[in-house]
């Protein structure tokens, strides 16, 4: 294309552009789907959840710390213990470490895999499990260390809520109660992060130990509440919406 | 970034790619919703590209749209109440001329192909070539062509060659 030819296609764009604004409509009040996309996503939401749940076990960046590290050999012997009675493949199979249990794993429906991580000096123990039958999600039962139970959500979602409950007792838990998506769930040693996708409705229960002297639910990186149980030790409840986040 | 922040994000410029491309306001408002419902119902793999997926089936909406609606034009004459973008509603502070630089317009877009309008529509938008041509499943180079040819066929209709207007 020559120059001129050039130019005269640019010179046609722009006056097509301008009469395209002159005779655009105004724009109307168009209203957020929300309920057909409800309406359309509910059953879909229940086939994805399945095939997608996952519980995931890993070491924060402190696992040369003696505790952390201790913690992280718990986790890997008691999750590996839960799910190795019902598993139906296995891509690695090392001994799991020592340890007392601190952390169970209890499976409600549907197939979901188990993933435990332990990132060390030199490489990367994994130990991954599928198992099948009769489970979806499930809750994920451990200790956290004291101080600080700290909740991490990745990102906002559409829809959703994060449920946290105080309960008595030394043990935390968390579980993927329903609505529509997939997430993974991270136990740390200090808390639990929910690697979460943005498209989705999932609800959460993280259930913390009352003695915890504060509760920090961080969403998208920015701590968006700071919840501290009250000290008579009643059972308090909290709920943070996950689609009103911004 | 959710559901409904993209839908704040994008909804004005997908309503205006879609009012453009079927010339009928209405039929632009149901496609921007169908648009969001399927994002909903099948999100796309990376999210860092979703304008342009959001265009992408906009346009596989509007197509579909305009086709359900050629095959209800016997009833939409009997419809006389649901008006394309061209002849709006009566609004004292419409004029005239403005109403028929519409219908020109919807005019000579529709005399268009369906790629070629696509094509022209979303250059428009900002896109760039590449990613035009994913969208409209064709290559890079052809686009540009596509849209030269596009403009050739509305400046007969339009007189975009005029210097001081149509």
């Amino acid at each position: 294309m020559s120059q001129d030819e050039t130019d005269l296609v640019y010179a046609r764009a722009r006056r097509l552009s301008s009469l395209l604004r002159d005779a655009d409509p105004p724009v109307p009040a168009i209203t957020f789907p929300a309920e057909r996309i409800a309406r359309a996503t509910r059953h879909r939401s229940v086939v994805r959840w399945r095939a997608a749940a996952a519980i995931v076990l890993v070491a924060a960046g402190a696992v040369g710390v003696k505790p952390v590290r201790a913690w992280i050999a718990q986790a890997a012997r008691t999750v590996w213990t839960a799910a190795a009675g019902r598993r139906t493949s296995r891509s690695a199979e090392p001994a799991p470490p020592a340890g007392a249990g601190a952390v169970t794993f209890v499976p409600a429906a549907g197939s979901f895999t188990v993933r435990v991580a332990h990132r060390q000096a030199g490489g990367t123990l994994t130990i991954e499990t599928t198992v099948g039958a009769a489970a979806t999600a499930g809750t994920v039962t451990f200790k956290p260390a004291a101080g600080s139970f700290v909740i991490r959500v990745v990102r906002p979602q559409v829809g959703g809520t994060l449920t946290i409950e105080t309960t008595p007792g030394e043990a935390a838990s968390a579980a993927l109660t329903g609505g529509r998506g997939e997430a993974e769930l991270v136990v740390l040693p200090d808390g639990l992060r929910i690697v979460n996708d943005s498209l989705s409705s999932t609800n959460f229960v993280v259930k913390v130990p009352r003695r915890m002297a504060r509760i920090e639910v961080g969403i998208a990186g920015r701590t968006t509440r700071v919840l501290v149980p009250p000290a008579s030790g009643a059972v308090t409840r909290w709920v943070v919406d996950l689609g009103a986040v911004r | 970034m959710s559901l409904a922040e993209l839908f704040a994000r994008h909804h004005v410029e997908l309503y205006r790619y879609a009012a453009r491309f079927t010339g009928d306001a209405d039929l632009a408002e149901d496609v921007v919703q169908d648009v969001f419902v399927r994002l909903a119902e099948r999100p796309p793999a990376d999210e860092e590209h979703v304008r342009g997926w959001l265009f992408r089936v906009a346009t596989t909406v509007a197509v579909d749209a305009m086709r359900t609606s050629r095959r209800r034009a016997v009833l939409a004459r009997a419809w006389p109440d649901r008006m394309p973008m061209g002849d709006p509603a009566p609004d004292p502070a419409v004029s005239a001329e403005r109403s028929e630089l519409r219908r020109r317009v919807r005019e000579a877009l529709q005399g268009l192909s369906e790629k070629e309008r696509a094509v022209l529509l979303m250059r428009e938008e900002g896109f760039a070539h590449r990613e035009i041509a994913q969208a409209v499943g064709t290559t890079t180079k052809s686009v540009g062509t596509m849209i030269a040819r596009a403009l050739e066929k509305l400046s007969r209709r339009l007189d975009l060659d005029a210097e001081d207007g149509p």
